[in-house]
């Protein structure tokens, strides 16, 4: 005997084993080369003897032969033990042979192969007995092109003699063998039969056929019930065999076999012949009775959910009933919330399919089963923690949500549901159901998207979240709110609440006030106003008279107005600081955490886009709480210097201008409600007031992020522009100036900049004449300041358009399209086409050229300037002589031998302007 | 030799003026279909940025006057093909007035000496042949708000180049949320 204890003489026992196996396996291969298959039948047994005795010495093992030899069969991914694959080289040679007789003649080749069938009996020991047997039938199974009784007898036979083997674990391998050899040869439905139902209806009768009609058939499914429920009680019996201390060990044995068992499941799903009718009535009534009848933890956990995964979604709709009742009455310690869990997932994932599939939810009501049942399993497992029972309300959230779209209330319900389960709990959320939580608040969204911000316990959820889980959350809440098709934040009272619940994506945690965990984020601010003192509403209110259609927000305008009134008192300095502040937060947030920040930001700004509203009014006002938000939030902080620079302003870059865009699109929308006069005087918020609300923002923007900031300037003043807003235009474009001069410093973006301010400027139609001479000429005097020489050039020759090549000539554009008067109107040009500072402005571009060092680049512009002196030429500008620069061009070009491509190019640009114009007016 | 494809857009603003490219843009950009991307600026935050990346092996982009990063150029040439392609955002050409105007587009395509020139800012969707030149803009591909423009749909082009003429592509989402999809074909000129 070996000692069982000792692992090296374990080992070395199993290496003799497997040695046996493969010297025998080598022998009967051998013999059965040599067609004596009595002789390999020998050599089979001793093969399969040896699986008998090394269970039997190193039972303590493991690592035994049989579960080798079962993960050989299963995965084959091991090819330490091969009996079973060894038996079926005899298998195919026994068919083989029995072809051959059949060829010659088919009733003795039957009669040999059951003469073979009874001499396989006489082998002495049980194990190997059965294992040939089975091959022999399995041979006989497959004999018959028809079904035929003799072998259903056979079947049943080594059913029934498979109870001989009472040992579970070799008993498991035994039937699983029988199940994997038969799985083929079963009676069944043949495939391709689309309508199992007319499969058994073929009589065309009106009562739907059963398998009573077809007794193979019958027969092949009660084999594998009655295979499976053998097996189940095997496998149960492993549990009660040997010592109490080896508990641990058996449960993980019996966890490493429970796919011998789960086949038989699979097996059955497999068969065509079981359709829904056939299911319900016959089969799932049988497995469900004898997993209950087992009353052992681990077989109903794991075969319940197998029944869960191996049949079909409509199959599980149809048994609801039974299947919940089932599990109704499995042992106590049974998991059932998994269970439930399990199959609302599967329901859910099947709704989310498609719309007929959601369509068979309508007929009966799954949700109020599956309440009714959740209901139950908490009242009845007063063990369940409050992790369980979340993790249930959960489940029935997301399957309500799946399944019945449009039913608002069973979300709502369960929602109230879990919150009072925290709520009895003291409030206290246990780190383990963070993750339900979050799914809780994430899984309504799509089905009922805003409306579910207007349930007070949704809002309340989050409040049981620590800033970082409310954060992601918050950032997966609004990542799919952006998503959905037709969302949009109608009204103020929705910016309210979705603004509310999403706290942490405007605010930082707080760090020496202790925040309360509420919503009312509002409410607070509105505190902080009032505690601010009176004088600062006093001077706003009489600006503030219009707007008297909400209190909140008109609040938060005077917050902002002192805001803004203390920014200018402040003066420069205060500016400066700020703005280098925000450049030196800039470079040092280079963490890991601003991937993830910049994402949440990009967020934001998605879903300010999604406020919108066909009234104008109620969309302005949207827009004011939206500021409000993000605002008050900046603004506390502002006053609380130390967090400058660090918290609010690093959000405000990135959602600020989507509420500018957002503004001004309303404003584009609203200027052409009210020009189309159909129902202009419903509109009370005109244009102008949204103009002043742009400016407010713009200006905070502006002193955090100057580059973006002009141009946003610029955009605004084009915008009221537009509207034929002329002294709006003038305050924003000098507003730009303004954030140009104080805080572009670098002279890149200076360049870029002045660009955009000239470009700007040149389609401006409506400008007074004053106000338009100011800012020009403003552009001119940055020009010249410009660091670098080309920059300067360049722009400066771009100030030369302004001067004459300007969109602002309603007066002039009469007579140019007049022939032969649009030479005539040159003596006209007045006021706005003065061609005398244009040829100013180009004759300073090519001084500034011309005290440029480099030779080639200095050429490349004066052919970049020639080109403009030809265009404004050929735009009639009076006094614009080339001389002076044609000159030096001639000259560099003689000086630097680059003479022919130089030229080539510049009168490539005089050959366009004067042939191909002159014949295209033709 | 097979069709070269040119995705050309711009002007996306996301997330400052627009939440995404349209959903049905998106189905249409499959990756592995289209070579080249031309991007005329303006396209906004880092993601949407890698899902053009991801659309095309090539990918070219300009800066737009809202693009912070100042490493992108200001104008890029690419040749495809037997083409010559100039990109540049177009808010530095001004000339005339609107913004793109013809004339002064066509000289900045003399200036880079391109056979197609490709400009964005005016959000507005144009072909024009000047002078033998072929001048595209493709709009903005999400139809975001521009002030100089009213009622801005989203459009954006698709350049198919093989030997010496393009296939242009326009596809559009019109107001009623029905895709458009336009064509026409430019031949570059033979050099005499």
């Amino acid at each position: 005997m070996v000692d069982t204890n000792n692992p090296e003489e374990q080992e070395r026992y199993f290496k003799d084993a497997t040695e046996n196996v493969r010297r025998n396996a080598f022998y009967m291969q051998e013999e059965l080369d040599k067609d004596r298959l009595h002789d390999a039948i020998k050599h089979a047994y001793t093969m399969i003897g040896e699986l008998r005795t090394s269970k039997q010495v190193i039972e303590n093992n493991n690592n035994n032969l049989f579960l080798c030899q079962c993960f050989v069969c299963m995965c084959k991914k091991k090819k330490k033990m091969m009996v079973t694959s060894e038996l079926a080289h005899l298998e195919t040679h026994v068919m083989d042979k029995f072809r051959e007789k059949q060829k010659a003649n088919e009733a003795t080749a039957l009669e040999w192969l059951t003469e073979l069938y009874n001499r396989v009996q006489f082998c002495g020991n049980i194990v190997p007995r059965l294992y040939l047997l089975i091959t022999v039938a399995s041979v006989k199974l497959k004999a018959y092109k028809e079904w035929h009784e003799d072998t259903m007898k056979t079947i049943f036979d080594v059913v029934e003699l498979s109870k001989g083997v009472q040992h579970p674990t070799r008993g498991l391998f035994l039937r699983n063998y029988l199940s994997q050899v038969c799985r083929s040869a079963l009676p069944d439905v043949p495939d391709g039969v689309l309508n199992v139902l007319n499969f058994y209806n073929h009589n065309n009768n009106d009562d739907v056929g059963s398998l009573d009609d077809h007794p193979f058939i019958k027969q092949s499914v009660d084999f594998v019930l009655k295979n499976f429920a053998e097996m189940t009680r095997l496998w149960v019996r492993m549990q009660h065999q040997g010592a109490v201390r080896d508990r641990v060990r058996r449960e993980k044995e019996r966890l490493q076999l429970r796919m011998l068992v789960g086949t038989n499941l699979r097996r059955l799903s497999e068969l065509n012949c079981i359709s829904k009718a056939v299911y319900q009535d016959y089969v799932l009534k049988n497995l469900l009775e004898n997993i209950v009848k087992s009353k052992d933890k681990i077989a109903q956990d794991y075969l319940m959910e197998c029944i869960i995964m191996v049949f079909g979604d409509e199959y599980h709709l149809a048994t609801l009933e039974s299947f919940l009742s089932a599990v109704n009455k499995l042992h106590s310690s049974v998991a059932v919330n998994q269970i439930v869990i399990k199959l609302m997932n599967r329901l859910a994932k099947y709704a989310e399919q498609g719309a007929d599939h959601r369509q068979s939810f309508q007929d009966k009501n799954v949700f109020e089963t599956f309440e009714q049942q959740v209901k139950e399993i908490i009242q009845k497992h007063t063990k369940l923690t409050i992790d369980d029972t979340l993790g249930l309300y959960v489940e029935l959230v997301n399957f309500a949500a799946q399944c019945y779209p449009g039913k608002d209330d069973y979300v709502v319900s369960m929602i109230k549901e879990s919150l009072h389960t925290i709520q009895k709990n003291n409030n206290q959320v246990p780190a383990s159901s963070v993750a339900h939580l979050s799914r809780m608040l994430l899984a309504p969204l799509k089905s009922m998207q805003l409306r579910v911000f207007e349930v007070k316990e949704y809002r309340d959820l989050i409040s049981f979240l620590d800033f970082a889980q409310k954060r992601q959350v918050s950032a997966d809440m609004v990542g799919s709110l952006v998503q959905l098709d037709n969302v949009y934040l109608r009204t103020p009272e929705q910016v309210e609440l979705v603004f509310g619940m999403i706290e942490p994506l405007w605010c930082d945690p707080d760090q020496d006030k202790s925040k309360k965990h509420d919503t009312a984020g509002l409410d607070k601010d509105k505190d902080k106003d009032t505690e601010k003192g009176g004088n600062v509403k006093k001077s706003g209110d009489d600006d503030e008279q219009g707007q008297d259609k909400d209190d909140a927000p008109k609040k938060k305008d005077k917050s902002k107005k002192k805001a803004d009134s203390e920014r200018d008192d402040g003066g420069d300095s205060s500016c400066e600081s700020i703005h280098e502040q925000h450049t030196a937060g800039r470079e040092e947030t280079k963490s890991s955490d601003d991937e993830t920040f910049e994402n949440e930001q990009n967020l934001m700004a998605k879903l300010i886009q999604l406020i919108y509203n066909e009234d104008t009014d109620t969309h302005y006002q949207a827009l004011l709480y939206t500021y409000a938000y993000i605002y008050t939030y900046i603004y506390t902080l502002h006053l609380a210097r130390k967090y400058f620079g660090q918290g609010g302003d690093r959000r405000l870059v990135y959602t600020f201008p989507p509420l500018v865009f957002n503004c001004l699109s309303l404003i584009a929308r609203t200027h052409g409600l009210l020009s189309s006069e159909e129902r202009s005087n419903a509109i009370t918020m005109k244009p102008k007031k949204m103009f002043q609300f742009v400016h407010k923002i713009c200006h905070i923007y502006g002193t955090h992020c100057p580059e973006l900031g002009c141009r946003i300037w610029l955009q605004a003043a084009l915008a009221a522009e537009r509207c034929a807003l002329s002294e709006i235009s003038y305050e924003f474009f000098s507003q730009a100036f303004l954030c140009y001069e104080e805080y572009v410093s670098d002279s890149n973006e200076q360049y870029e900049a002045l660009r955009c301010f000239i470009s700007g400027l040149q389609s401006v139609k409506n400008l007074e004449q004053d106000n338009f001479d100011t800012l020009r000429s403003k552009c001119v005097q940055h020009a010249q300041r410009l660091l670098k020489k080309p920059h300067c050039a360049r722009t400066l020759a771009l100030c030369a358009h302004l001067y004459w090549d300007v969109a602002y000539t309603p007066f002039f554009n009469f007579f140019l399209h007049i022939k032969y008067l649009h030479i005539m109107c040159i003596f006209f040009i007045t006021e706005f086409k003065q061609a005398d500072v244009a040829t100013k402005c180009l004759k300073k571009s090519g001084q500034k050229i011309n005290s440029m060092m480099d030779g080639v680049e200095k050429i490349e512009m004066f052919v970049e300037l020639l080109n403009k002196y030809v265009y404004l030429i050929m735009k009639q500008c009076p006094d614009v002589t080339m001389i002076f620069p044609f000159v030096h061009f001639v000259y560099l070009c003689i000086y630097t031998c680059l003479l022919f491509s130089f030229f080539d190019r510049f009168f490539r640009n005089i050959y366009f302007y004067f042939y191909f114009r002159l014949n295209c007016r033709k | 030799m097979a069709a070269q494809l040119a995705l050309v857009l711009g002007d996306l603003h996301v997330p400052t003026r627009s939440r995404d490219l349209p959903e049905q843009f998106k189905n249409l950009l499959v990756p592995g279909k289209i070579h080249h991307v031309l991007a005329t600026g303006n396209i906004g935050s880092k993601q949407i940025r890698e899902y053009l990346t991801r659309t095309a092996p090539n990918y070219h982009q300009v800066r737009g006057d809202f693009d912070k990063d100042p490493n992108l150029p200001e104008k890029k040439v690419v040749q495809i093909g037997n083409f010559k392609i100039g990109i540049i955002h177009g808010h530095q050409v001004l000339f005339v007035v609107p913004w793109g105007d013809t004339e002064s587009l066509s000289a900045i395509q003399r200036q880079l000496d391109v056979d197609i020139l490709i400009s964005g800012h005016t959000h507005q969707f144009s072909v024009a042949t000047v002078d033998g030149k072929c001048l595209i803009n493709p709009g903005s591909a999400t139809g975001a708000y521009s002030s100089i423009a009213s009622d801005v749909q989203p459009s954006f082009v698709l350049l198919a180049i093989q030997g010496n003429s393009v296939v242009i592509y326009v596809y559009k989402i019109k107001k009623n949320g029905e895709l458009d999809v336009g064509r026409s074909t430019f031949d570059k000129e033979k050099k005499k």
